[in-house]
């Protein structure tokens, strides 16, 4: 099975319906995408499938064919890191930092549907993405950062 | 409690000997360069703490807390079995040590919560690690600092008051010649006891500690870097599955493990109630546990319709106080008020919920043992492991990588034991996550 992730062709030898999160991190060592529930309820393995959001431990691999996947190790461009990325950094979001790299890739595919998200839209958006130390105030503060940049 | 501190505080002739184990350990470890340890203070502020020790790990607690080393490549190291779990000290206690030794942040280096490298630590909770955990460093630090203008003034022949430290380096003032701290301690290997009255930095001249700082490994975290317990990989490394118990209290009656068994390359440990497989990839360690057949014994358990009234029909006495307990005012005043309002508010019981599922590697090699996991409890794991397997605690090593968070509910170390036991009967390194 072929797959796109990061710009890059990966040939992938998981059974189709073995989830896109299991690939990525077991067989192409892309661990940067977190399990955290494995239901799809805590937002830690978000990635992009054709720039939107997706709960990648919810998605079989073969669903994830002919489509662009992008993780967290994708965002960085020739060593600069992203803009929402560079938000977060500034802001100093994290605690743990668990649920970072799904809930930047959140961030990600939220700025690309709405450059200018109303606090109203980022709260909504970003809801499916739990982070247990209770950072949310400054994850709205960085996504709006990020709209600026 | 007083007694116990009395008794240890009797022993002060034996710091002497546990400040020349540290020597030796420290040395064998870290080569030359200027170190300090804690000695008698720890077993006070092991005994503070609200969980207290078992009595084998006071034994070992009046001997040392926490470690500073500055290496002759001006390295400086702090070695602490405090654990990073989301609360920041690995930045907030690099904060108190840069401080001290006026240094940038960026400079120190946290080795946290690995049995073979920092000295014994009853664990991170209590919210502790601040309060008890900073003032050693902080007195640590400025007792390096101390040692260090000691060797600047005698290797200058010049006066203390003419020397200044800044950025690394001692300068002396009235030659305008610098030395960095490792270019100071080269070839040497000085090792002192943290000094009870070392001089520290008033808090009101602070510029590094009690300010906001960047996360340390905040770039890690963002890029996802940062390696958790469950991105760990090993060589020959085997996927562990653990056949859970379908209720709180269920017991095993039967489980028939053939089919999992003839799986190839799957290995199959069963004991008693503890049934768990090892296998190359995880697809093949779930199909493999799938394939096991259990019948449990259940007792019937309360819903979660029920949970509430089942807890407060079953609550045992409640205790008076406890920990941040204050009273003041009157309820009886307050609800003579003029308008009172009457709500019952109940909230899902749930426990800790940490993010980061809880997660092991164990690896045995040549009879040790080694587990990274995610605890607050480091050396707690370590026993309950050399219990487990019958081994000397020098034979177990607990590495915690900064873990996904865990509020308590990563005191225990189940997952450690799974994969350790997986891990043995496998012969191979087992992951469990």
């Amino acid at each position: 099975m072929e797959l796109h992730i990061n710009s890059v062709k990966r040939t992938v030898g998981s059974a189709p319906d073995t989830s896109l999160l299991q690939v990525l991190r077991d067989e192409l060592d892309l661990t940067g995408s977190k399990y955290g529930c494995g239901e799809g309820q805590c937002g830690a393995c978000t990635v992009l499938l054709d720039g939107v959001a997706v709960r990648s431990c919810r998605v079989p691999v073969e669903g994830a064919q002919n489509k662009q996947i992008t993780t967290i190790e994708g965002l960085e461009q020739d060593g600069k890191l992203h803009p929402v990325q560079e938000a977060f950094l500034k802001v100093d979001v994290f605690q743990c930092g668990y649920c970072a790299p799904g809930m930047i890739m959140a961030a990600v595919g939220l700025l690309q549907q709405n450059a200018q998200p109303s606090e109203e839209q980022i709260i909504s958006a970003m809801n499916g993405n739990i982070c247990r130390c209770g950072t949310y105030p400054r994850i709205v503060r960085a996504i709006k950062e990020a709209a600026k940049a | 409690m007083m007694e116990e501190i009395k008794r240890i505080a009797g022993q002060q002739e034996q710091q002497q000997l546990a400040v020349n184990q540290s020597r030796r350990k420290f040395l064998k470890l870290l080569g030359g360069g200027i170190a300090v340890s804690f000695v008698l203070q720890d077993a006070f502020a092991l005994l503070s703490d609200t969980d207290a020790p078992t009595p084998a790990q006071k034994a070992t607690s009046k001997q040392v807390g926490g470690w500073l080393h500055i290496g002759e490549d001006d390295v400086i190291t702090v070695y602490t079995g405090k654990v990073e779990v989301g609360q920041n000290i690995r930045t907030s206690l690099a904060q108190v040590v840069a401080e001290e030794l006026r240094v940038p942040v960026q400079s120190i280096k946290m080795v946290m919560g690995d049995t073979d490298l920092v000295p014994y630590d009853a664990g991170t909770f209590g919210s502790r690690s601040t309060p008890s955990m900073g003032p050693q460093l902080r007195r640590a630090a400025a007792t390096a600092r101390a040692m260090l203008l000691d060797q600047a003034a005698q290797h200058w022949k010049a006066d203390k008051n003419s020397l200044s430290i800044a950025d690394g380096k001692i300068i002396n003032t009235r030659n305008n010649e610098s030395l960095s701290f490792g270019q100071l301690t080269k070839g040497k290997a000085l090792l002192e006891a943290v000094a009870e009255d070392a001089a520290l930095t008033p808090t009101e001249q602070w510029k590094i500690a009690g300010t906001s700082v960047p996360k340390v490994n905040g770039h890690d975290i963002i890029t996802g870097r940062h390696t958790f317990v469950s991105d760990l990989k090993l060589p020959g490394m085997l996927h562990g599955k653990i056949l859970r118990a379908p209720a709180f209290g269920a017991s095993l009656t039967q489980a028939d493990v053939a089919a999992a068994k003839a799986m190839p390359g799957v290995v199959v440990v069963q004991e008693g109630n503890f049934v768990g497989v090892a296998a190359p990839d995880r697809a093949a360690a779930e199909k493999a546990i799938a394939a096991i057949k259990p019948i449990w014994q259940t007792t019937p358990q309360p819903s979660r319709a029920e949970i509430f009234d089942y807890l407060k029909q079953n609550a045992s006495t409640p205790r008076s106080g406890g920990r941040g307990s204050i009273s003041q005012g009157s309820i009886d005043a307050g609800l003579a008020a003029d308008k009172t309002l009457k709500a019952t508010y109940h909230i899902d019981y749930i426990a800790h919920a940490p993010m980061e599922p809880r997660a092991a590697l164990a690896q045995w090699e040549n009879g040790k043992l080694t587990v990274w996991t995610g605890t607050q409890r480091p050396f707690g794991v370590q026993d309950d492991l050399a219990r487990a397997f019958k081994l000397d605690k020098e034979q177990v090593r607990v590495i915690m990588p900064d873990t996904g968070s865990a509020y308590g509910g990563k005191h225990s170390g189940e997952a450690a034991l799974e994969a350790a036991r997986l891990a043995k009967a496998a012969q191979k390194p087992v992951k469990l996550t």
